[in-house]
């Protein structure tokens, strides 16, 4: 997996931030709070002071504030999605402004700060250093050394604390925004708790991906699936992390992007049974929005694989193929293949067999084809 | 580093592999690359073919026990994959360790990259299939079917030294510079992690070392800084060979929102991450970089020619 975004609400919590801090969910009964408070948004999304989409008040302002935007589709930076979830915290009274990021680059953390403003400070008033992989912050400010030490013990691999709040000689984090290395999981059943990766802003998970995610989880393959655009024409079941990226270039290099209606891969020799699961979710997605006038088509690609056995998985792939065949049909889907690497001659053979039994038009070609060639000839 | 005498111990009973190395030391009329399996299981012996003949692989229960190898090739799962590699880099003959598993913690990966530079051992990974010498040897299953190794001409060497981020992409990139030079002499798969402990560069400035090589392919991806490095290496002078280079994930641009690619280190974190600053980058530093993947395997075939 990967280094994933998480909410404010579960950064400020693992960061061990005092006060009482509330996430509120589209459905859950609303508890009053005493003082003033402040709320905002807990998407994963940025410039939410300038969407209006942070509040300042007491406890009717904030009711008031999430009636008018809790459940509510808003557009922010040309991307529309509901607003489900926010933060209320007490507000921090303060004057100074600083900032705070840590990253992680190959040869260590890089730490950026600023004694001189927050959220629009100039570049040249940043100070930084890097912590060499494997050493310790040795500076002089507590904060920042407690504030390292977390980030190196949670598995974080992004923090950016912006606008961090200065009063007297405390320090009080007003936005977080954060990633963990998702594949630290393990190491942090206790100190994580309970914690969700969020899907980005613009695109709430279908059934389908859910499926997916949690299959690639249990699974020592990879199995990915992002849907980008349902109604579009070009669905892609490719084999490869990279494999499958030449084939989302390719696509948007023919000026074609807006068609591709998924992003996926499987690699890493997944089981039949896999196969079978992850070529129904993909099916089902394409199915469900019906056919589409320009003729829908289905990229069964991939390179010369090293060691994912071809005809192992074709096999559940048919599997889940047959099952729809009548609908493949008669939305006019046309289904083309192009795959090399171990017993590719009969993985390819069945494909060849299931178009001639289906009636499903199949095209297949093998390793002595450019991988791409099957989007150019889908277009054509 | 890697030659027909290349001895490799792997950590881990995994059969396939083992047998894909042998298969490919008895095309290329070389002595069995493994010598010791590692299985903290079971110690005794592992059958498996050599030609039509069967022959036994001593299996340990550790490294420890092991005979003396340069190469050990780590099939150890994400949560003790590091550990393997510590304990590696503590035996003298070992030149190279492979991490294979995909999912190890980037704060491990980067604390072993940095062990293994002290020690003066080159780890290829995590999540790599690993590499081949064209001719002399192979790790585990890089290259895919003994069809595929005849095919892509891989048990002679060739001219080409080709460094990849990704598994099945090296080998299709085999096949395509098979299809358009005399072959590869040595390709590495560096891995799809955010931060492999062997980058881009370090391989190139091998191969710049290594006279069987005559240019360099490299195929790059969204994410990570590394490629820029190249670009850096070329106008510093550190690597004259002609590099051509195409830096996949183009598409991430035309996208409306971020989309996590399948390997974990193909997201942009930064402008300067993107597939086509990577391009752009490495064009003006003298690289041959072609308008899209398709004209890719066209550029390479255009430089070899001009050799």
């Amino acid at each position: 997996m990967a280094q994933r975004a998480i909410r404010e609400f579960d950064a400020k919590r693992l960061l061990g931030i005092a006060g009482r801090r509330v996430l509120v969910g589209s459905g859950a009964a609303l508890q009053p709070m005493a003082g003033r408070l402040v709320v905002k948004s807990d998407e994963l999304v940025g410039k939410r002071g300038k969407q209006g989409l942070v509040k300042i008040g007491n406890w009717e302002e904030i009711e008031e504030y999430l009636r008018k935007y809790r459940g509510k589709e808003v557009e922010i930076s040309g991307v529309k999605d509901v607003l489900e979830y926010f933060l209320i915290e007490p507000y921090v009274e303060h004057e100074q402004e600083w900032f705070v990021v840590i990253r992680t680059v190959k040869e260590g953390d890089e730490i950026l700060w600023s004694q001189k403003g927050g959220i629009e400070v100039e570049r040249e008033k940043v100070e930084s250093i890097l912590v060499p992989i494997g050493e310790e912050y040795e500076g002089s400010w507590d904060f920042l050394r407690d504030l390292y030490e977390k980030f190196v013990r949670l598995d974080f691999t992004s923090l950016e604390i912006n606008p961090l709040a200065k009063i007297d000689n405390k320090f009080v984090p007003l936005d977080v925004k954060a990633r963990l290395d998702d594949t630290a999981r393990f190491w942090h059943l206790k100190d994580w708790g309970e914690i969700e990766f969020p899907s980005v802003w613009g695109r709430k998970q279908l059934l389908e991906e859910k499926l997916i995610q949690e299959l690639d989880e249990k699974s020592g393959a990879s199995l990915k699936l992002t849907v980008l655009n349902p109604r579009g024409r070009i669905w892609l079941l490719v084999a490869g992390g990279a494999g499958s990226v030449v084939y989302a270039d390719t696509v948007a290099d023919l000026g074609q992007a807006k068609e591709l209606a998924n992003y996926g891969e499987y690699s890493g020799n997944p089981s039949t049974e896999e196969m079978y699961q992850y070529t129904k979710a993909v099916l089902g997605v394409m199915l469900r929005e019906g056919s589409n006038t320009a003729g829908k088509k289905l990229l069964v690609g991939g390179a010369v694989a090293n060691f994912t056995d071809v005809a192992k998985t074709f096999k559940g792939m048919i599997q889940a193929l047959n099952e729809v065949s009548g609908e493949l049909k008669e939305q006019g889907i046309e289904i083309l293949v192009r795959r090399g690497g171990p017993n590719y001659e009969e993985g390819l053979a069945m494909m060849e067999q299931f178009g001639h039994e289906s009636g499903v038009k199949t095209r297949v070609f093998g390793p002595e084809t450019p991988m791409t060639k099957i989007v150019e000839l889908c277009l054509r | 580093m890697f030659t027909v005498k290349t001895r490799a111990i792997l950590y881990g009973e995994h059969h396939d592999p083992l047998q894909r190395m042998l298969d490919y030391d008895y095309l290329c009329r070389r002595e069995p690359s493994v010598v010791a399996i590692v299985n903290p299981a079971r110690a005794g012996w592992h059958k498996v073919f050599w030609g039509k003949k069967e022959i036994v692989i001593p299996v340990y229960r550790s490294l420890g026990e092991t005979s003396e190898a340069e190469v050990l090739i780590n099939f150890a799962s994400a949560r003790s994959a590091v550990p393997v590699v510590m304990e590696g880099l503590g035996y003298k003959s070992l030149r190279c360790i492979v991490v294979v598993a995909e999912g190890v913690r980037e704060r491990e990966a980067r604390i072993m990259a940095v062990k293994a530079k002290e020690k003066g051992v080159m780890v290829i990974g995590p999540a790599t299939v690993g590499g081949l010498r064209a001719g002399a040897f192979r790790i585990g299953n890089t290259g895919g079917s003994i069809e595929n190794i005849v095919a892509a001409k891989l048990y002679r060497p060739g001219s080409v030294g080709l460094v990849s981020r990704s598994g099945g992409m090296l080998n299709e990139m085999f096949n395509i510079i098979a299809q358009e030079t005399d072959g590869v002499v040595e390709g590495v798969q560096i891995g799809g992690d955010r931060f492999p402990a062997t980058g881009f560069v370090d391989h190139l400035l091998r191969f710049e070392q290594d006279g069987a090589i005559k240019m360099q392919v490299c195929l790059g991806e969204v994410g990570g800084g590394d490629e820029v490095k190249i670009a850096e290496a070329i106008e510093a002078g550190q690597i004259k060979k002609p590099v051509v280079f195409w830096a996949i994930g183009t598409s991430a641009e035309v996208f409306s929102h971020e989309v996590q690619f399948g390997h974990a280190g193909a997201l942009k974190l930064t402008e300067d991450q993107s597939a086509r600053y990577k391009n752009k980058r490495l064009r003006e530093a003298g690289a041959f970089v072609p308008e899209s993947f398709n004209d890719f395997g066209k550029m390479i075939g255009a430089v070899y020619r001009s050799l």
